[in-house]
């Protein structure tokens, strides 16, 4: 089959996925009552007063039955209106870009680091299995999954930052925000700070921004990473009792190139899957972790539009979350079937 | 005639009680397990004693609409008071006596935890092995159905959830549990397909078993583990989520005895006083250790399971 | 070099796994001649320890076994080697070289994500990339000698293969490896190893090599994969093959191919090949001698026709009894192979053996030459009888 076909099937099985997740989400709007729902349709503040929300109602048909309303309402999503919210006084969608650099810079960071820790942890824990360090690392990682992710932000706050003033809360220190946003000559080419702060020459900027990124990178990565360090050393270990090792060892090969070469390629195969996982762990987590350490991004956004009830906006994030991790997992696909042969010709 | 079905039966499980008997031997002596036993008895002890423990003011029973899950507090000044001899954990924003809200909390822990893994497995499992075992339009049906939850991830789709039925502890539970079913649903179909092929089901059906027998006496059995494994490593994880969106404020309300909840009203004084940076230390380390520990023993016994129920790792 | 000279020499191999059920003896003191040029079949029931031997000759025991007595020592270039207690490097350096061997099950042999073509050079890469190189630098002379204008990249080349003929694992060589567009330099030893591998595969009459070099594991049947097996057995011409029941896993009729290629390869390549099987029939087509193997010891050694006519050890008697034949029935051993846990005192086979005496459970027979050229471990034969 090779991987182009195997990559095209899976972006054609992306649409009925997607089809379907947004029904879910039209699904969940038809719990509210009309006038609530209302949000979903205008896009700017002015449009919303009582006297317009019966226009509203009417010109949106809000109380004709479902399937109508599924329709008009995809067909909005599908131009990019994901309604007005409340909360943020912006259209959704607008809100949602508007917010979304600052998450991007703490998972851009995060996933690297919990993937390439992970693999690295899980291969010695399996090369070393039921010696010390194996022991450890296991303990380490059934602890970080086990720490609930607002305690231990909360813990690390307490600790580094009010106890040690070591790593603060925030994206940026007051200093470097104002410059940031005032300042004429500084270009914010890509809205993230750290980026930015190199584009521009301020590398002050740039330590800040990373500053305050400790400790909210520190509270993703311990709870993720159990994730993979788990499946890496599983699957290591059954890796390593394939008749292909011992092969490679009658052939001579030294123990880190069996271990290098052979297993640790067939490990990761289902590691690679369960990074899928990590994502969803990762959009999950920012809900939290962004609330406790006031970081402006799409979970904070979240989390307040949900304590509001500003359903535009929750369900607006929620599809925008399900559209990446969607996404995600098709990546996921494609890397396993680049990693495994077995599967493109299946 | 009912003896010797009755012998049948204890002969043909012989095989089976055998490992049974030597997986309950492994997971009595695995260090994991015993640590993961140990904390779960400990706080189901507390849940217990709950109410002995932390004694509700008897004053109250005489309300017609009392609940011991309102936690009570002395005044309604808002900053914390650090433990003394009346309030052995302190209290916090509020003047909620962090004690009572703890132990009562542990009662919490629990049945958020096993409402929501079971009412999850129920639904979860039916579907699942109704859907791998008759495959066809059924399976694809209920699999395009549960492909459509597994779009989102799991907090966020909780989270709307919620936000569309309103903020509450019980509007949470059913949230996760409409979010958890499609993962148990999952698991056993792929269990349930993989085992379906095996030549003992073959042979069964061959002898004439109703799909219902089938079904019970082999499929049941061998695809199990893998849902016993999760189910385990869940409980600890519903709790943690509960928990969260307790924190966020849409889980339990202000006063009710759950440890998430708690923590979300520390939020405030974690900063601690001008001279004392740690003055209130005791209103968030206090129920998140409870926390961490409680989903730390379901850890450690979903993982001693996963170390001992896998068939193909035992006996090594 | 004599035809009659040893190569291969197990005496009193012990190898112990300590698994939860307790210590498995599962070679309880093997002994075993080999010489050059020579079939050697090792016969025996499943469990018999016939597998475990043959790792133990490649010091590859896997955990939770170890070898825990006696001594392999095996002829080289440079002289006899005790395998046992050399050290990992020197092992290395034999491993696939001058032993090689050839597993069981075809398919779990490969590894399912790399290539054939891939899984065959590292044969090449580990024991013969001297002389890689060096046709590598032959070719590097006769592109300077074009004088054209990529004169200055071919001097670089000359300077990359040198190093790496040297000292392959040299750092330099490794960072130069990873840069993109600079480690273009390693196509002219990948095309040097391709020939070699569609040259090796030409060998063993697998048909298309150049299209099977670039196929995956999981793409071939199971004789082709047998095949690609044995061809990374023999890329270095190995002066000892191992030939673990290479034909058990496959079909009758690619069994007659299979062994109609190792009688080739026998000839062509004059190795010595331990040939391991639980198949007599085979071992009548193929091998010169044949050793008997029971419960973790070899218990008869002797040339083919010799233990067809005259099978000395009980068990080989009872062994080739059993064997069907139209009209006589069937006429299985009683009993059943002994645990190895908690073996049986004395000889392991006593519990089984019809002609057992007093001496049989108090204490271990040893192998002795009881006719020309015939040994056998039994107390029936040598200094009691």
């Amino acid at each position: 089959m090779g991987l182009r076909t195997y990559i095209i099937r899976r972006l054609i099985l992306l649409v009925p996925t997607l089809i379907g997740a947004t029904l879910l989400i039209f699904a969940v709007t038809q719990l509210f009552d009309p006038v609530a729902r209302a949000t979903l349709y205008i896009t700017n503040v002015q449009q919303f007063t009582p006297e317009n929300v019966a226009s509203i109602i009417e010109k949106y048909g809000l109380n004709d039955p479902a399937y109508l309303q599924f329709g008009r309402w995809f067909s909005q999503v599908l131009q990019g209106n994901l309604g007005f919210s409340r909360t943020a006084r912006q259209p959704v969608f607008q809100a949602l870009i508007d917010r979304f650099p600052a998450t991007a810079e703490i998972v851009i960071i995060t996933a690297p680091i919990i993937i390439l820790l992970g693999i690295w942890l899980g291969v010695k824990s399996a090369v070393h299995h039921d010696k010390l360090v194996d022991h450890v690392t296991r303990t380490l990682s059934i602890v970080g999954w086990s720490l609930p992710s607002f305690w231990l932000s909360i813990i690390l706050i307490s600790i580094f930052y009010v106890g040690l003033g070591l790593f603060p809360t925030g994206r940026l220190s007051q200093v470097a925000q104002t410059f940031v946003l005032t300042d004429p000559s500084f270009i914010r080419y890509t809205k993230l700070n750290i980026v930015d702060g190199i584009l521009n020459g301020q590398l002050w900027i740039s330590v800040d921004a990373l500053r305050h990124l400790v400790l909210p990178v520190t509270v993703l990565t311990t709870i993720q990473i159990a994730l993979i360090v788990r499946i890496m050393r599983s699957s290591m270990l059954e890796a390593l009792n394939k008749g292909y090792i011992v092969a490679a060892r009658a052939k001579g090969l030294t123990s880190k190139e069996v271990v290098n070469k052979h297993a640790r390629k067939n490990a990761l195969i289902p590691t690679i899957t369960l990074s899928g996982l990590m994502v969803a762990g990762m959009l999950n987590g920012v809900v939290i972790t962004e609330t406790v350490y006031g970081i402006n991004g799409i979970g904070l956004f979240a989390a307040n539009s949900a304590l509001s009830l500003d359903i535009a906006a929750v369900l607006g994030f929620t599809l925008f979350a399900g559209i990446i991790f969607v996404v995600s997992n098709l990546i996921v696909d494609i890397m396993y079937a680049y990693l495994d042969p077995r599967i493109r010709l299946g | 005639m009912k003896s010797s079905r009755w012998q049948e039966f204890k002969a043909g499980m012989g095989p089976r009680t055998k490992e049974w008997k030597f997986m309950l031997s492994r997971l009595r002596k695995s260090p994991l397990s015993i640590a993961g036993m140990s904390i779960i008895i400990f706080y189901a002890v507390l849940a217990l004693l709950a109410p002995l423990l932390a004694p509700p003011n008897p004053s109250w029973a005489l309300y017609p609409s009392f609940d011991p899950f309102h936690i009570p507090r002395e005044s309604m000044a808002p900053v914390p008071a650090s433990p003394s001899a009346n309030h052995p954990f302190g209290t916090t924003e509020g003047q909620y006596d962090l004690y009572y809200g703890i132990m009562w909390g542990t009662i919490t822990a629990f049945r958020v935890g096993l409402w929501v893994v079971g009412a999850s497995l129920i639904i979860g499992l039916a579907i699942g092995i109704v859907a791998g075992y008759y495959g066809g339009v059924i399976d694809e049906l209920m699999m395009r159905f549960t492909d459509v939850i597994f779009a989102f991830p799991g907090l966020i789709l909780a989270m709307a959830l919620v936000a569309a039925l309103g903020a509450s502890l019980d509007n949470v539970m059913l949230a996760l549990v409409l979010v958890g079913w499609p993962g148990y649903t999952r698991l056993i179909r792929g269990e349930v397909l993989r085992v379906k092929q095996e030549d003992y089901v073959e042979a069964s059906k061959a002898a004439g078993a109703s799909d219902l027998r089938v079904i019970l006496r082999h499929i049941i059995p061998n695809a199990i583990y893998p849902v016993v494994i999760a189910a385990s490593l869940d409980t600890g994880a519903i709790v943690l989520s509960a928990a969260g969106l307790s924190f966020l404020g849409l889980g339990a309300g202000p006063d009710y005895a759950d440890w998430g909840q708690l923590i979300a009203r520390s939020q405030n004084w974690i900063f601690g006083t001008r001279t004392d940076p740690f003055a209130h230390w005791h209103t968030f380390v206090l129920p998140g250790v409870f926390i961490f520990i409680f989903v730390l023993g379901w850890n450690l016994l979903g993982d001693a399971f996963r170390d001992i129920l896998d068939p193909t790792l035992r006996r090594r | 070099m004599t035809k009659n000279q040893e190569i291969l020499e197990l005496q009193d191999l012990i190898v112990n796994f300590y698994t939860y059920e307790g210590k498995v003896e599962a070679l309880d003191g093997v002994n075993l001649k080999m010489r050059e040029g020579e079939t050697l079949g090792l016969v025996g029931e499943t469990g018999c320890g016939k597998s475990v031997t043959s790792l133990a000759t490649l010091v590859l025991v896997p955990a939770p076994g170890k070898i825990e007595g006696g001594n392999a020592r095996f002829r080289t270039n440079h002289g006899i080697v005790d395998l046992t207690k050399q050290n990992d490097a020197t092992l290395r350096g034999i491993r696939g070289k001058d032993i090689a061997m050839i597993f069981q099950d075809p398919r779990s042999a490969l590894n399912p994500v790399y290539t054939v073509e891939n899984q065959l050079a590292e044969v090449f890469m580990h024991h013969r990339l001297h002389e890689m190189c060096q046709r590598s630098l032959d070719e590097i002379e006769k592109d300077l000698k074009k004088k054209s204008s990529k004169a200055f990249f071919y001097r670089m080349e000359k300077n990359f293969y040198q190093k790496m003929s040297k000292n392959p694992k040299a750092f330099s060589l490794r960072i130069v490896s990873r840069i993109p567009i600079v480690n273009r330099y390693q196509r002219r030893i990948k095309k040097e190893i391709r020939k070699e591998v569609v040259k090796t595969l030409k060998t063993l009459k697998i048909p298309d090599p150049e299209r099977v070099a670039d196929m995956y594991p999981h793409e071939l049947s199971g004789g082709m994969a047998q095949r690609v097996v044995i061809a990374m057995a023999l890329g270095c011409s190995p002066g000892l093959l191992i030939a673990d029941e290479p034909t058990t896993n496959l079909d009758v009729t690619i069994q007659a191919q299979i062994l109609e290629q190792v009688r080739e390869l026998k000839d062509k390549f004059e190795s010595s090949i331990l040939y391991i099987t639980h198949d007599l029939g085979v071992v009548a087509e193929v091998c010169d001698r044949v050793a008997v193997m029971y419960a973790g010891n070899v218990v008869e050694i002797a040339e083919v026709e010799e233990i067809f006519k005259h099978p000395l050890h009980p068990y080989t008697q009872a062994l080739l009894g059993s064997i069907p034949r139209p009209g006589k029935g069937f006429a299985p051993i009683e009993g059943e192979v002994p645990s190895l846990i908690a073996p049986p005192p004395g000889c392991r086979f006593n519990p089984r053996c019809q002609k057992g005496i007093e001496i049989c459970n108090q204490q271990k027979p040893k192998l002795i030459e009881a006719d020309k050229d015939h040994f056998v471990m039994c107390h029936l034969y040598g200094e009691g009888s």
